[in-house]
């Protein structure tokens, strides 16, 4: 747009902008204010006409639409008109309930109604007219309220279809479907064709299947008859007539099966009570047919079947089974002499089993027998070892004070060999009472828990140092940390038997070596040594009682350690082995189940080994039933420096405690005492009457785990006959210690 | 009756090119059936005296009423003419009429048109089944058509008005209207008419809106002048807009270049009578200062003045008769593009009878370079032929 003529002056062409604005201002101003100058009426008529224009045009778009809807309307209406008029099937349309148009056949089809087929007609009004027609014969259903019934159906779907018979089998199906909310179809198509064709059809499907039926019947390889409801005979086939033997003359339309068994009885065909149950029949055919074998008068076998009719009749069916019948007798025949054969074989079995059985209880009883005897036996020996061992003990201690007296004078030499003789003795009887305890079937023999090795080995080596000091054998110990599953005194036991084992069967300079170490899950415990060895001959033999190998010197026991070891490792599961050579040394190992997680135990007696040299001033209450026992006792804790009470029961303790007044530091007891008298019911009694928790530690040769708990429930340590000195003393300043302490009360 | 066109078959029509004016009035009286007709409209050139004109009228018309008005050129059963007294005679029939007229434009007033107009109105009885339509004649000079065109559209809002303002051929000096017989200068004639036959008013033009736009900065709109274009002198900014020497301006430029006026998708002329000495443009149509404006140019005038002029109802194909108010300024640019001979041919064929104006008036609307035309047609739907 170029409005400023560019090749005006500068000056020339701001001075015509500002008449430009200034003419634009004065328009705009004079455009709000009423305007009658001429301009101002063209603008105005201008305006107007824009606005006539518009409407004229919206005016003609809505006459040029009206034009083309009637139109439209028209053509519609025409091509209603000449489609009804062309179509086969007799049409009216009822809108809002109102006969709006309809088709010539519609109204001819009821000549006799037609001139009252008029627009305007009400649906339920037509009906009426056509039930009153005379040309109507019937409809397949009753008609009923149509209108109403329209009301209830949804658009576009068919409210009701009928068919209606005219006069002169002439038919029609009237159709009623709703095409929208106003406008209700109805159609009349004439069904006469297909009513006529489909009524032939039918009949000469039921001739056909009539003859067909026959056909079947005749040809069934069973007998079949029918009856009727009324028990009439219906149809019959040739097959039953020969099965049953009777004539067709007997066998015509009609018959009862009454009469029909009546001939067949005169005639002495029944030899069978079940066929003339006839009264029977009907009542057993409603519950659902009923099956029978009948004996046939001329030695048939039949298979008499009747079944229920969808009709309420019946349906009887012979089969033939003379043949089958005569097989199933054979056969049945055969199967009761086999059942017979095997019943006889069963008898024979029976016996047999039954003298077997005798036989076994009879060796049962035997076994009870003998290891009653053995159990006597072991009772009778363990019994006598623990007799033996009081005496020994007693001896023991008394050699030990007399050893101590003796010491410098020349008496001291045989003392010295008093005491070894007694020391073997007393080997011996513990590895009679072992071997004794595990012969025997008693389950508590062995007790498997878990066993510190570590403490075990140490306390074997403090207990056998003398010894091997003694031979001049060097003993060696390889620490370790290892918990074992095992019988604590048990394997304590073997291990010392097969360390004492070592050392006497090692020269003098020789060594032996107690160590143990991990296979995987196990602990392999050995005992070394750079003795003699064993000859290949003797290695299984050495482990039977009282053997020796055949290199052994004089003086290396009786040959029950080994033993206790072998019965020791049988019972708790132990691998026992043994390497050895002649002249070089023997190896045994026993290979047992490693604890994994549990902590070492510390055997108290074990830590407390070096305090020997340390002042012994305690007052001890020894309760002892044996005199001689009790006597060395006193002797022994005497000369360490305790003051001694010694009584033998527990009542006399009692007495003891309330005569002097002196409550004692600590409690020995014998577990055994007179009568029923136990050294557990006397510390129980003690502590009761003081009302302190006395430290008591029970002497006994008992070695049951069994007491070790109820030991142990009581808060009592529990040390074996014969005892050990060296562990005895350490053993009571510990247990006087902790209480003390006040570590362990309660 | 050449080339095998009729006329008209229910108005009479009849035209004189005689030098003198009673001889010319003579010659076209003696097409009127004095019994039978309700009026007559005259359309005369400017080379006849109005007087003797007025004079021979009397004589030969005696009762039938005659209006009309002074022309810039005639549109005969022939086409374009230029001297011709033409007469077109209304048979009562057909037609009856209510004539107003307005003295005394000048001064515009409004009350003074609303009653001689609504007096007039209301006593002309209503015919069913009739159609209603009003003639307006007024002083092509009088500058007052805006106001009373659309003054009448408010009083009359039933009847559609069309009109052609009278001219003076080429002149722009006198114009009249004629009513009643005698000559009424500063005056208009308002016919009320009503016809039992079909018709349809119309009217088209041949210009487009060309993208350059002006705004008139200073004008007298009593005097339809502008001074100033753009800030500028009117006739040179014009002259340079329209890519001319100012010296050249004439009617025929003016003619080609009108002055467009937009409203609401509508193009409305304003057209230039005339470039003044001291460079104001004279408009044939109301302008303001003010008034934004768009420069138009021709579109090709056969073929929209053939399109324009094809009427039809749905009875008819064609119109018995075509009433044309065809402005001068678009005679001026058939006559200079020289399609008078094509134009004529196609007046003839849509028996187009009328005038060459000063301007146009339709739908309330004063215009210019516009053929403003009323078709009647035959109510039973015979064709004319």
């Amino acid at each position: 747009m170029n409005l400023i003529d560019p090749d005006a002056p500068t000056e020339e062409q701001l001075a015509r902008q500002d008449r430009i604005i200034a003419a634009l201002m004065r328009r705009a101003d004079r455009q709000n204010k009423m305007n009658l100058s001429a301009y101002g009426a063209f603008q105005s008529a201008i305006e107007l006409q824009a606005q006539v224009a518009a409407r004229t045009r919206d005016l003609e778009e809505a006459a040029t639409e009206l034009e083309i809807v009637r139109g439209d309307r028209a053509r519609t209406q025409r091509n209603l008109h000449d489609t009804l008029s062309v179509m086969q099937e007799g049409f009216a349309l009822f809108t809002d309930g109102h006969l709006n148009v309809c088709n010539q056949l519609f109204r001819t089809v009821l000549p006799d109604i037609a001139n009252r087929i008029v627009t305007g007609l009400t649906l339920d009004g037509y009906f009426d007219l056509m039930v009153r027609s005379r040309h109507l014969v019937s409809t397949d259903h009753k008609i009923h309220h149509p209108a109403s019934q329209l009301k209830k159906t949804p658009d576009n779907s068919v409210a009701m279809s009928l068919m209606i018979e005219l006069a002169g089998d002439i038919w029609y199906q009237l159709g009623l479907q709703r095409t929208s909310r106003e406008n209700v179809v109805l159609l009349l198509t004439e069904i006469t064709p297909l009513v006529r064709q489909n009524r032939s059809e039918r009949k000469t499907l039921i001739d056909q299947q009539a003859d067909y039926l026959q056909a079947v019947f005749e040809t069934m390889t069973a007998g079949v008859c029918t009856f009727s409801p009324e028990g009439r005979l219906m149809m019959q086939n040739r097959q039953f007539r020969k099965l049953l033997g009777v004539p067709l003359a007997e066998l015509q339309p009609g018959t009862t099966p009454e009469r029909l068994l009546a001939y067949m009885q005169t005639h002495g065909l029944v030899r069978d009570d079940a066929l003339l149950e006839v009264a029977n029949w009907q009542q057993q055919i409603t519950q659902g047919g009923w099956l029978r074998r009948v004996r046939h008068g001329r030695g048939r076998m039949l298979d008499v079947q009747v079944n229920g009719l969808p009709d309420g009749g019946f349906l009887v069916e012979l089969k033939d089974v003379t043949l089958e019948s005569r097989a199933t007798e054979m056969l049945e025949n055969r199967v009761l002499e086999r059942t017979a054969e095997l019943t006889r074989a069963n008898e024979r079995l029976t016996e047999q089993f039954e003298e077997k059985a005798r036989v076994e209880e009879e060796l049962r009883l035997a076994k009870e027998r003998a290891e009653a005897a053995v159990s006597s036996k072991t009772r009778f020996l363990a019994a006598a070892s623990h007799d033996l061992l009081q005496p020994i003990n007693a001896a023991k201690l008394l050699i030990s004070t007399l050893q101590e007296a003796a010491q410098g004078s020349h008496l001291l030499p045989m003392v010295d060999r008093l005491h070894r003789a007694f020391t073997s003795t007393e080997q011996l009887l513990h590895a009679l009472l072992d071997i004794s305890r595990l012969s025997s079937a008693d389950p508590d023999a062995v007790t498997a828990t878990e066993v510190d090795l570590a403490a075990l080995m140490e306390g074997v080596f403090a207990d056998q140092l003398p010894l091997s000091e003694f031979r001049n054998v060097r003993l060696d110990v390889v620490p370790c940390r290892l918990v074992v599953r095992s019988d604590p005194v048990y394997l304590q036991r073997s291990v010392q038997n097969l360390v004492v084992n070592a050392i006497q069967y090692t020269e003098a300079g020789g060594r032996v070596l107690l160590g143990a170490r991990r296979r995987g899950s196990t602990v392999v415990l050995e005992v070394r040594d750079t003795g003699i060895g064993i000859d290949h001959a003797d290695q299984k033999r050495i482990f039977e009682e009282f053997a020796r190998a055949g290199n052994a010197g004089p003086g290396t026991g009786m040959g029950l350690g080994l033993s206790v070891v072998d019965r020791t490792c049988r019972h708790l599961g132990h691998a026992l082995s043994l390497r050895s050579a002649p002249g070089r040394g023997s190896v045994f190992s026993i290979e047992m189940e490693r604890v994994g997680n549990s902590q070492a135990r510390v055997d108290p007696a074990t830590r407390r080994q070096r305090a020997a040299d340390t002042p012994f001033d305690h007052t001890v209450l020894v309760i002892e039933n044996d005199a001689e026992v009790l006597f060395a006792t006193r002797q022994r804790l005497e000369r360490w420096g305790a003051r001694v009470l010694g009584v033998p029961s527990t009542p006399a303790a009692r007495r003891s405690l309330d005569d002097t007044g002196v409550v004692p530091d600590i409690v020995l007891a014998d577990y055994h005492l007179d009568g029923d008298d136990t050294g557990l019911a006397a510390v129980a009694a003690l502590r009761d009457a003081t009302g302190l928790h006395l430290p008591a530690i029970l002497i006994t040769a008992d070695r049951s785990e069994n007491l070790r708990r109820m030991a142990a429930r009581e808060d009592m340590m529990v040390i074996s006959k014969p005892v050990k000195l060296s562990r005895l003393r350490p053993l009571i300043d510990w247990a006087i210690q902790m209480q003390k302490g006040g570590a362990r009360v309660g | 009756m050449r080339d095998g066109i009729t006329g008209p078959r229910h108005v009479r029509v009849a035209q004189s090119c005689a030098a003198y004016a009673v001889d010319a009035v003579a010659d076209v009286a003696a097409a009127v059936d004095a019994g039978g007709t309700a009026f007559v409209l005259i359309f005369v050139p400017n080379r006849l005296s109005l007087d003797e004109i007025a004079g021979a009228l009397d004589a030969h018309m005696r009762d039938v009423p005659v209006f009309g008005c002074t022309s810039a050129g005639q549109i005969t059963p022939d086409g374009y003419a230029s001297d011709a007294l033409l007469l077109i005679a209304f048979p009562s029939r057909w037609f009856r009429c209510a004539p107003v007229l307005i003295e005394g434009l000048c001064p515009f007033s409004f009350s003074a048109v609303a009653t001689a107009v609504e007096a007039t109105a209301s006593e002309f009885q209503h015919r069913k089944g009739w159609n209603r339509l009003a003639l307006l004649f007024t002083d092509g000079l009088s500058k007052q058509e805006d106001l009373l065109v659309s003054t009448l559209e408010t009083l009359l809002p039933e009847i559609p008005v069309f009109g052609g303002s009278a001219g003076d051929g080429l002149d722009f000096a006198e114009t009249f209207v004629l009513c009643d017989g005698r000559f009424h200068t500063d005056a208009a004639v308002l016919l009320l008419i009503e016809t039992a036959l079909d018709m349809q008013g119309f009217s088209f033009d041949h210009f487009l809106p060309t993208e350059q736009q002006l705004i008139i900065t200073r004008a007298d709109p009593e005097e339809r002048l502008v001074f100033e274009i753009n800030g500028a002198p009117a006739a040179r900014e014009y002259a340079r807009l329209v890519g001319c020497p100012r010296t050249a301006l004439s009617p025929e430029v003016f003619a080609e270049n009108p002055i467009l006026v937009h409203h609401e998708g509508s193009y409305f002329v304003r057209a230039v009578a005339d470039a003044t000495e001291d460079d104001a443009l004279s408009f044939m149509a109301a302008i303001d200062d003010g008034v934004i404006m768009t420069l138009g140019h021709g579109e090709e005038m056969i073929e929209s003045l053939r399109r324009g002029l094809t009427r039809k109802t749905a009875r008819c194909d064609r119109p018995d008769f075509i009433l044309g108010f065809d402005c001068v300024l678009r005679r001026l640019e058939v006559e200079q593009k020289q399609l008078c001979r094509p134009v004529s041919e196609i007046f003839r064929e849509a028996r187009v009878l009328g005038f060459n104006t000063y301007g146009e008036q339709h739908r309330g609307v004063h215009m210019n370079q516009t053929f403003v035309g009323v078709a009647f047609f035959d109510p039973e739907g015979e064709d004319a032929r």
